[in-house]
């Protein structure tokens, strides 16, 4: 469903991304470990064209996304047909990024309303199935700075879920959350994976990456070092690099 | 020298035409002020859109009336303009200058507004497929109001003092009004005295507010605990 080729991505003389191809299936949750600094995080934005790589090519659904190669250059398609391929990927970030000034029910139901016209009683009517469905049925008229951190990293995935998105992408989703908090929105995640939902995650919980995951990347210096299954990839790594960033991050655990 | 003594008579005299000044200088002050709230916007974003020459063309305006003085700009617009045929009078004269003045400061309170939200805000409706002008008008203009609020009302009550450099331009607002009586009874003391009054009068309840709006934008969002929050939801059709 997600085709990435030959992704290359700087900012300024750092190069982020080195030539990143990665293909990801319709119903895949594919997770991306890697230190910190190794570009995942690049990688997911570059999916939705939140950054704009400066070679590669992204094809989702089987056609170019964003832009196309016209005599050697590049030229991005129209801000209408780049918005409309993003409201297909739902994307739900590290800092939540709620819209503070509109309560929960209105931040859900913002994007139907405002990018697929979706009729008020409609958008209000899913709001609140969603909400329900990641338990927040009875924080709607909240507005987000009143709720914990985990709670409103639940109602953001409810907003992504709200523009029945193809695809979502976690971009760290429970990093800024307390550890108590933590449970909740993995839980969430996981049931999402269960549905059939495409999915990628950039994570560093490498208990959910095991047990959730169809795929595991990992990624260091902007390059995808080794992909496997978990069994393969957490079992029995082939990769120096990734064997030492396993046994980092498991003995933090 | 004899000490300066309030005349009460020539007071309780002056006090009409002194408020009448006031009026217009109240009427100048909310007719600038609804023309720059709107004309900063535009330019704010005229300013940071990505047409470089629109940008080029009201950085560079933003720059001229800033770097130019207010009291020389109405001067120019009311007695240099007619020289090329443009012959304002005094009220509209006074209204044009501090309009474009006012909007070039407003704009740039505006833009600091807009660019004070946090860039994830825009990835988040970015990602929901929203485009840049519906992102501008439904999340980005709605929290920067609330940040521009306590700058505007400071400018409101600087625009109500500078609206008295109108009177060079023998608009007969509060200032100039308190002139007129001079030129005839030369008693400066008890007419200015009450020319200031008046303007205090005004401007220190218009300051105490504006800190209560700061205190109040400063609270953040929550809900109103009141109907509002009893609201049940709409019936499922």
């Amino acid at each position: 469903m997600i085709q990435l080729e030959a992704i290359h991505k700087s900012f300024g003389n750092t190069h982020v991304l080195r030539g990143i191809t990665l293909s990801i299936d319709r119903g895949e949750v594919v997770c991306i470990i890697g230190p910190s600094g190794s570009g995942k995080s690049t990688l997911l934005r570059c999916i939705n064209y939140l950054e704009q790589p400066e070679g590669g090519r992204i094809v989702i659904d089987g056609q170019n996304a964003y832009r196309e190669l016209a005599n050697g250059k590049i030229k991005n398609y129209s801000a209408r047909r780049i918005a409309e391929t993003r409201a297909k990927i739902g994307m739900v970030f590290q800092q939540f990024n709620l819209f503070p000034h509109l309560t929960v029910l209105q931040n859900i139901m913002e994007a139907p309303i405002q990018v697929k016209h979706v009729s008020k009683p409609e958008a209000e009517q899913k709001a609140r199935s969603l909400l329900a469905q990641v338990g927040l049925a009875e924080k709607a008229n909240h507005y987000p700075e009143e709720l914990s951190g985990g709670q409103q990293q639940r109602v953001a995935i409810a907003r992504a879920l709200a523009m029945d998105p193809e695809a979502m992408l976690f971009d760290e989703a429970t990093s800024a959350l307390d550890p108590e908090l933590v449970g909740e929105v993995l839980e969430i995640m996981r049931e999402l994976a269960l549905q059939g939902m495409t999915m990628a995650v950039v994570t560093h919980e490498m208990g959910f990456a095991r047990q959730v995951a169809d795929r595991v990347l990992f990624m260091d210096h902007g390059v995808i070092i080794e992909e496997g299954t978990p069994q393969e990839i957490f079992g029995a790594p082939r990769e120096e690099r990734t064997r030492e960033f396993l046994r980092l991050v498991q003995a933090g655990a | 020298m004899e000490r300066p003594t309030l005349d009460m008579t020539l007071a309780r005299e002056s006090l009409p035409i002194l408020l009448e000044g006031l009026k217009i200088t109240v009427e100048l002050t909310f007719i600038v002020l609804a023309i720059s709230l709107v004309l900063g916007v535009v330019v704010a974003l005229c300013r940071l859109s990505k047409n470089r020459v629109l940008s080029t063309v009201t950085g560079f305006y933003v720059d001229f009336m800033r770097s130019t003085p207010l009291l020389v700009q109405l001067i120019y617009i009311y007695f240099v303009l007619p020289t090329i045929g443009i012959r304002l009078d005094p009220f509209v004269a006074g209204v044009v200058g501090l309009s474009l003045n006012y909007s070039a400061y407003l704009s740039e309170v505006y833009r600091s507004g807009i660019q004070a939200i946090p860039r994830g805000q825009l990835d988040a409706a970015a990602a929901l497929g929203m485009r840049p002008s519906l992102t501008m008008r439904r999340i980005v203009l709605p929290q920067a109001i609330r940040i521009v609020i306590p700058p505007l009302g400071n400018y409101f009550v600087a625009l109500f003092k500078d609206t008295s450099l109108v009177s060079v331009l023998t608009l007969q607002e509060l200032l100039f009004s308190g002139q007129i009586i001079i030129s005839r009874t030369y008693d400066y003391f008890t007419i200015y005295t009450m020319v200031l009054l008046l303007y205090f009068l005004v401007c220190y309840p218009s300051l105490i507010l504006v800190r209560h709006l700061e205190k109040m934008t400063k609270s953040g969002y929550r809900r109103r605990l009141g109907p509002e929050s009893l609201r049940l939801p709409i019936e499922p059709t």
